[in-house]
């Protein structure tokens, strides 16, 4: 059984941020907002960057396939205060995790991060 | 006399043409700044409550009692914002319309004064203040002279302009000029020109500081536009080095729709 506690009740969190205090495109700008894609794969790349970290996901499509989902985050000093790194988010070299994201509108393999939750069960909510 | 005095003299004459010493309070009762300090209340990181788990697990957001007056679901209050001239507002209008392609801070650049905000780190001397920012875009800096010196003449116009500084009574006043054009007063099409002088004031009360900048452009302003002050508050938190700045995001914008943030 998954080491999760029931999710708490969540409240959307609006994208403000604090020295990233400048108008900011808004996620439904980018991300379909009503949907929501599950993806399995391993985290081959974490790019900690400013406004937005991606994590690069390797996914098996059902064909044998491969392919690369970019994911993008909360700015770098939420995540800081949430106590979340760089390595937190990588995971172990190698390991399968699953995210849920919402997808791109441009439909590329492109998505805003949701929840992702590594193969010990454990979990990083980050969106509603 | 040495041959090379005179040009060493008039070199350095030169270079401080206009460098009216005025008298700041002596350096044994100014107050100190030095010191690493963070924001009361910064709106969006108050909504950052986290929960974390006995498993590691992390829940961002909602998962703890939100702060009183975090706005929860709200999009934060709009800054207050300057006041233009009439005939310049239908620019200001262009600009906010299309700010995803026209503000500069998306794409990286310095943000400007004073729309980075108060200096997360303060390092004061008997000479001058150095002024250190977390900034999404970057870890910026800003050395003031606090010794009497004038503004600088013939440097280039710069993103964060230059500084001078003097304390009066308790309080550091920083004036700000030769800034470049590029960079707003805040969101929304604040833009200004390179006539901005920018004066801020910190004040030390207790382990607080009191943060105000006022921006004076009158080629565009109707009257200097007063930013909302800030309260910092001693921080335990060292900073970091800034993760590099690189914007990904708005080649996938399918539309122009933004939420504003105030700093």
């Amino acid at each position: 059984m998954p080491r999760q506690r029931a999710l708490l009740p969540a409240t959307i969190l609006v994208l403000a941020a604090m020295a990233m205090p400048v108008a900011h495109h808004s996620v439904s700008g980018q991300f379909d907002t009503s949907r929501s894609v599950t993806l399995k794969g391993t985290v081959s790349k974490v790019d900690w960057v400013n406004p937005h970290p991606y994590v690069y996901l390797d996914v098996k499509q059902g064909n044998g396939k491969a392919s690369t989902w970019a994911l993008s985050t909360l700015p770098i000093p939420m995540l800081r205060k949430a106590g979340l790194t760089k390595e937190a988010l990588s995971g172990k070299p190698g390991e399968l995790v699953t995210a849920v994201v919402m997808p791109a509108r441009n439909g590329k393999d492109l998505g805003w991060i949701i929840t992702v939750t590594y193969s010990d069960g454990h979990y990083y909510r980050l969106f509603e | 006399m040495h041959p090379r005095l005179p040009v060493l003299a008039f070199a350095g004459l030169a270079a401080c043409v206009s460098c009216s010493r005025v008298p700041s309070e002596p350096a044994a009762s100014r107050p100190d700044l030095n010191g690493t300090w963070g924001r009361a209340v910064v709106y969006g990181l108050d909504f950052v409550q986290p929960e974390t788990l006995p498993d590691g697990s992390i829940c961002v957001g909602g998962c703890a009692p939100q702060p009183e007056n975090a706005g929860l679901g709200d999009d934060p209050p709009p800054p207050d914002f300057p006041k233009y001239k009439t005939d310049l507002l239908p620019k200001v209008a262009d600009l906010t319309a299309r700010q995803l392609e026209t503000d500069t801070v998306l794409r990286c650049y310095p943000p400007g004064v004073p729309r980075i905000g108060p200096p997360a780190k303060i390092v004061q001397t008997a000479g001058e203040v150095v002024f250190l920012y977390d900034d999404y875009n970057g870890g910026f800096f800003r050395v003031i002279p606090i010794d009497g010196r004038g503004h600088r003449q013939g440097l280039p116009p710069a993103y964060l302009g230059d500084a001078v500084g003097s304390f009066e009574g308790d309080t550091l006043v920083v004036e700000t000029v030769n800034f470049t054009d590029e960079t707003w007063l805040t969101d929304n099409g604040a833009f200004h020109t390179r006539g901005l002088k920018v004066v801020e004031r910190l004040r030390r009360v207790g382990d607080t500081i009191q943060y105000q900048a006022v921006a004076h452009d009158p080629a565009v302003l109707q009257e200097p536009w007063v930013m909302k002050p800030r309260e910092l508050s001693r921080s335990a938190v060292e900073l970091e080095e800034p993760p590099r700045c690189e914007e990904r995001d708005l080649e996938h914008m399918v539309d122009g729709s933004y939420h504003e943030n105030p700093r």
